[in-house]
This record gives structure tokens, C-alpha cells and sequence, in this order.
């Protein structure tokens, strides 16, 4: 296993090395604002706050598409699936999108997008230009994170009171396999080569390495109080996870699977993403409603923006 | 009757476990400004054990552990031998006069909450007043969609806000007493 890992970190940092990570300058972050109902758009260059754009009500979930140059953002309580202009940043489509949509996620090569319906039991897919749905795939109870392997030839959902994950093939719609991960399972981010997903398990306080190939669970780490999310830093071959009750961000060396560092950030953590090249790591943080900017490789805080009541960015939220 | 006492009692059986809740986490933020220096407030409020010298319904308190992270305490609600409520101590920081709590067991029918967590903090202002803020996030009472009148997100927030309000006016009395 740490043969594999060692493997995937090399082969993710010559992409890092080599990819088109599109220059910074432009970078924005669109963070979700569950209390106010709002979208903050922040310029990451300057941490100026773009825009605030109203949103239909309580949107949690998050997803970018630079291809079509779209964001989607889902209304928990608003039951709906949005679609955001990234140039006029304006909201141009909206649709029904069952009884609570949650976590979200964008395939830009086949313009499809993948919402989880928590209370429906189901992720739900839609054409990302038109929103017109596709159809649906049967999930576990209470499906929340979702996440992409790199082709998007699978979909991972977290089942959270099922405490497993799905792998569900999008070609046919079918359930690969229910992997079992630990207790209540939210947030999940897939390392860039698709053989590793990383599960943040919110009552066990660990997250769960599974190795997509293996299709099974193949490690776990030890991680702070409710972690909720994760990004993953293809340099350093390191996960950042957010930690909701006791404020902090862990630090794990993805090699020698243990956490290197806490790192105080606002109150009630929750969304997290980096830009890889700029070396940052952005933190929406509910209770503070901000947003708290890490070095990634440092690890020191360098500062905080504001952003707006209950902010959560559950998903994938920074425009490179 | 019948169907809401089953709901009553499952729910009263989520209570110290939270296994399940609803998708969103609610917030409830309150703060008063209170005529009294920071210091005179943080010593009638900051000793996490002795909530019953100040909380309006607190009878009791019966804690463990004094003001180290993990103390406990339970606190027996409008009467001997009423409703009881148990918190954790999460946090805390005599200089920077604030602690965090959590519920680790409700009673439902006071505060219909699941995976509750709160702030208790004093600020100076610098003019011989100072400002409390209580806030928390917390579920509503019952887990699954189409919850119960008495344990949806809007009674979960009226019975925490009614609770901060009636607090933050007391701690006003008896601090500029």
C-alpha cells in the first residue's frame, strides 16, 4: 500500500509539475452561504469579494466547470440545482432537483452534472449547459459527498448513515460496489490518478484511504473532532481536512499515513480547496463566516476573508 | 398522541447518539451590552459549573471537573427533579473570557436539538461596558425529513433563541446590579 501511495504521489506531482493549472491571477473561489443565501465570488489574487449573488435558499453544494465557464450550486431547503455565469456571474438556469440536493460535482469532458439528493436517496444527473435531467442512480441512505475518478468513468457517493461509499459506473448507472469506510462518511476527494479515494468520516474522527483498484478500504488516519472535507495537495502528497468541531484543519502525510499538523483556522471548518501552484489552501468556515487562506507549505494561516453568514463551499469551489 | 409519543421517545433515544440529522446546521447568535466592566461579568458567568447562579430555569447544577476541557456538567431545569440537560466542556480561555460547550443529552421537549454546540464570550468595549455573545450550531430534533411541528428548524431555533435571550437579559440584571 505504501508502495502505491508513494507511486500515485510521484505520478500527481509530474501532472502538477507539468499541468495547465491556468495562471492564478484570474482565480476565484465561489463560496456558498447556507444562512444568507448567497454566493460570495472572491478574486484570490487580491481577496477581493467579486460579487455576492442571491441564491434560491440554503445553498450547501459547489461545483465549477472552466469548460463551459459555469458554476452549480444546490439549495438544501430550496430544492434546487442552479447554474452560475462565471464571466457575467450571474445565475442563468435553475431546475428542481429533488428534495434536498447536497454535495455536487461536474464532469466537464461529458458536460454532465451529479447531484446527491440526501432525503431522495439518489444522485441525480443533469446536463450541465441545459440542466435538462438524465436520469438517476440509486445510492445508500442519506447520500452527501460526491466525487469524479479522473475519467469520469465512476462516481463516488458517501452513504453517510449507511457508513459506506458508492462506486457507481456512469455508463450504465450501476453500483460497482458499496465499499465500507468508518462512521458517517461525508466528504470524499479522489487523488488525481484515480487509484485513492480519501473519505472523511464525521463521527469516527478519521479518514478512510480506499483503494479504488482494490475496491476496498485500505487504511485509515486519525484526524481531529467531525472532519467534513478534504483537499488533496499533489506537491507535498498531503490531505487537508477540515476538522467542524474543534476548529482546525489536519495535516496528513498521505505516505506515512499519520497527521504532521492541526492548524487553527475559523470556527466550524467545513468546505476546502488549494490552488496547487499559488500554494494556497482556502477554508470556508461556517460559524465564522470566512474564509481562512493557508500556505500549503508552511502551514501558517496568512490571513482571513469575509464572506457571508454560514458559509460551507461544500465541494470543489475555486475557478483555477 | 400516540404517534407523536413514539416520536417523542425515538427521538429521545437519538439524543445522546446523533446518528442521523438534517442536512443543514442551524445558527443562533445573541449578545446584550451589559454597564459593567468585562472582569465583573466573566466572574459572575465564567466558572462553567455554576450556570445555575445566572440562567433563568436552572434549579441545579451538578458538575464534575471544574473549568478543565471534558468537566461536566448537568443541569436539572425549571424544578427539583424536572427535565434535565447534560454539556461537555469543549473549550476553554479565562483570558480571553469565552468558553464552548457542547449537549452531550437534551431534553427534547425544552430544547429540541441534536449535535448542539455553543460560545459563551465576554468583550470589553473599552468604555465600562462590555458585551456578551452567546452562539451555537446545532440540528433540529428529529433526524429524517418531514419533521414534527415541535421538532423542525424553526422550533429547534425559537427554543435556543428564547433560551439565550432570557439568559443574556439575566447576566444585564445581575451584573449591573
Amino acid at each position: 500500500m505504501k508502495h502505491g501511495v508513494a507511486v500515485t504521489l510521484l505520478w500527481a506531482w509530474s501532472i502538477a509539475a507539468n499541468c495547465a493549472y491556468a495562471a492564478d491571477e484570474n482565480a476565484l473561489a465561489f463560496i456558498t452561504n447556507q444562512g444568507a443565501d448567497t454566493v460570495s465570488v472572491v478574486a484570490l489574487a487580491t481577496g477581493e469579494t467579486s460579487k455576492t449573488i442571491a441564491l434560491s435558499e440554503d445553498p450547501a453544494g459547489i461545483a465549477v466547470d472552466p469548460r463551459r465557464r459555469l458554476a452549480f450550486v444546490t439549495s438544501t431547503k430550496g430544492h434546487q440545482l442552479s447554474s452560475i455565469d462565471i464571466d457575467t456571474l450571474a445565475v442563468v438556469n435553475h431546475v428542481d432537483a429533488g428534495i434536498t440536493p447536497l454535495g455536487v460535482t461536474v464532469d466537464s469532458r461529458s458536460g454532465r452534472v451529479y447531484v446527491a439528493d440526501w432525503d431522495g436517496g439518489v444522485v441525480r444527473v443533469f446536463d450541465a449547459m441545459t440542466l435538462t435531467p438524465r436520469g438517476e442512480y440509486k445510492t445508500g441512505a442519506t447520500p452527501c459527498g460526491v466525487a469524479l475518478t479522473p475519467d469520469g468513468g465512476r462516481l463516488l457517493v458517501a452513504n453517510r448513515d449507511d457508513n459506506d461509499i458508492g462506486v457507481i459506473d456512469t455508463v450504465n448507472g450501476m453500483t460497482e460496489a458499496r465499499i465500507p469506510v468508518g462512521k458517517a462518511p461525508y466528504g470524499i476527494t479522489v487523488s488525481p490518478n484515480g487509484h485513492y479515494a480519501f473519505v472523511a468520516n464525521v463521527q469516527s474522527d478519521e479518514v478512510t484511504i480506499v483503494d479504488l483498484e482494490a475496491l476496498q478500504p485500505s487504511a485509515t488516519i486519525a484526524v481531529g473532532d467531525m472532519p467534513y472535507a478534504s483537499v488533496f495537495d499533489p506537491v507535498r502528497g498531503r490531505l487537508f481536512v477540515t476538522n467542524q468541531s474543534d476548529s482546525t484543519v489536519s495535516v496528513l502525510d498521505l505516505v506515512d499515513q499519520h497527521e504532521i499538523a492541526r492548524i487553527p483556522v475559523g470556527e466550524y471548518p467545513e468546505g476546502i480547496d488549494m490552488q496547487v501552484e499559488a500554494r494556497r489552501v482556502y477554508v470556508a468556515n461556517w460559524m465564522s463566516n470566512d474564509l481562512t487562506v493557508i500556505n500549503a507549505d508552511t502551514l501558517e494561516v496568512e490571513r482571513s476573508i469575509a464572506t457571508g453568514d454560514g458559509s460551507r463551499a461544500f465541494g470543489r469551489f475555486i475557478l483555477h | 398522541m400516540t404517534r407523536s409519543l413514539l416520536v417523542f421517545l425515538a427521538c429521545l433515544l437519538y439524543v445522546g447518539q446523533s446518528f442521523a440529522h438534517g442536512p443543514s446546521r442551524l445558527k443562533v447568535e445573541e449578545s446584550i451590552v451589559v454597564k459593567a466592566p468585562a472582569a465583573k461579568v466573566w466572574a459572575l458567568i465564567g466558572d462553567f459549573c455554576t450556570i445555575d447562579k445566572w440562567a433563568p430555569g436552572v434549579v441545579k447544577s451538578d458538575c464534575q471537573g471544574g473549568n478543565e476541557v471534558g468537566a461536566t456538567r448537568v443541569l436539572t431545569i425549571k424544578e427539583a427533579g424536572g427535565p434535565q440537560i447534560a454539556e461537555e466542556l469543549q473549550k476553554y480561555d479565562a483570558t480571553e473570557m469565552t468558553y464552548k460547550y457542547k449537549i452531550t443529552k437534551t431534553a427534547m421537549e425544552l430544547l429540541p436539538v441534536t449535535t448542539y454546540a455553543a460560545f459563551l464570550s465576554v468583550k470589553d468595549n473599552g468604555d465600562g461596558s462590555s458585551t456578551v455573545t452567546w452562539r451555537s450550531g446545532f440540528y433540529r430534533g428529529h433526524p429524517n425529513n418531514n419533521p414534527p411541528a415541535d421538532q423542525n428548524d424553526e422550533a429547534a431555533t425559537k427554543a435556543v433563541t428564547g433560551s439565550y435571550q432570557a439568559g443574556l437579559a439575566r447576566i444585564k440584571e445581575l451584573a449591573e446590579k
